[in-house]
């Protein structure tokens, strides 16, 4: 489907400039399509991982859910 | 379009019970821009999902000569039917090779960062009774789709009220989550339109 990056949320342009995929490059949270840009997997993988209790999310005032950097690195680092 | 007495009232969104007069609209249609690409992917979804059941019956068991396997928690397990194509990655009904046990398993590329840390190969569901796997597969994946169904109305809530503040976007929100929902086989219920201000002072809790 779709195979160029997402757009970063205000926070992360705000913030730092992005660098491609890698997680150290990005902000406090993504969206659920960054995150799964990130890592390299879908939307509905995150959403599915967010559900098994895998991945901790947070929200956006509108209620988006919110994926925590440090949530993602921890889910790659568990796996290692 | 409606009009009551030459007034124009409103149209009615398509998928929706919802009528919008011109200012909404054009807050509705930016705001399912913003969503339109996953919403698509979100029905696409559905479709396959809708499908699930009847796919384990159509899908005769592998002969041994074209078995495929895929690697998960070390066990070479072998393919018997494929239950959903995401984009990154697919999702497969496997038997073990000397158990009578079946698995789902989520197989994603190799060259992901995800696949790297967890394995090319990732067990979700496990029993010996493959039907009943995948009518528990399906009700897990049917719940996941209503989950990315409510958090694109929230995306698409964002932009309605941060660029169309003025245009009642809570009914143009309803509007998208009637939409929303109805692709995901549920029937339409009215959503209670967000509260920015007070939201946003607050803050909401995991």
């Amino acid at each position: 489907m779709a195979s160029s990056p997402p757009v970063m949320n205000e926070e992360r342009q705000q913030s730092q400039p992005s660098t491609g995929n890698s997680i150290a490059s990005t902000s406090v949270q993504m969206t659920v399509n960054e995150a799964a840009y990130t890592i390299g997997v879908d939307s509905f993988t995150i959403l599915g991982l967010i559900q098994r209790g895998k991945l901790n999310p947070a929200r956006a005032p509108s209620g988006e859910i919110m994926v925590p950097k440090g949530e993602l690195i921890r889910l790659l680092e568990e796996g290692r | 379009m409606l009009k009551r007495k030459g007034q124009v009232v409103g149209s009615i969104v398509p998928g929706s019970t919802v009528r919008l007069t011109p200012g909404q609209w054009n807050a509705y249609t930016a705001a399912f821009e913003a969503i339109s690409p996953q919403f698509d992917e979100l029905r696409q979804m559905q479709r396959q999902v809708d499908k699930l059941p009847h796919t384990i019956l159509e899908q005769p068991s592998s002969s041994p000569d074209t078995v495929n396997t895929i690697t998960a928690e070390g066990i070479e397990w072998q393919r018997q039917a494929q239950l959903l194509t995401l984009p990154k990655s697919a999702i497969f009904l496997c038997r073990h090779p000397t158990e009578n046990e079946f698995a789902i398993i989520q197989q994603f590329p190799v060259e992901s960062a995800y696949a790297k840390a967890n394995g090319h190969g990732e067990i979700l569901l496990r029993s010996a009774d493959p039907r009943q796997l995948v009518r528990e597969y399906a009700g897990w994946a049917q719940h996941t789709l209503r989950f990315m169904a409510s958090n694109l109305v929230s995306k698409a809530q964002r932009v309605a009220f941060e660029q169309f503040p003025e245009h009642n976007p809570g009914r143009v929100i309803r509007a998208i989550s009637e939409r929303c929902m109805l692709a995901v086989g549920e029937s339409v219920r009215v959503m209670e339109p967000m509260r920015q201000t007070t939201r946003h002072a607050r803050g909401i809790g995991v």
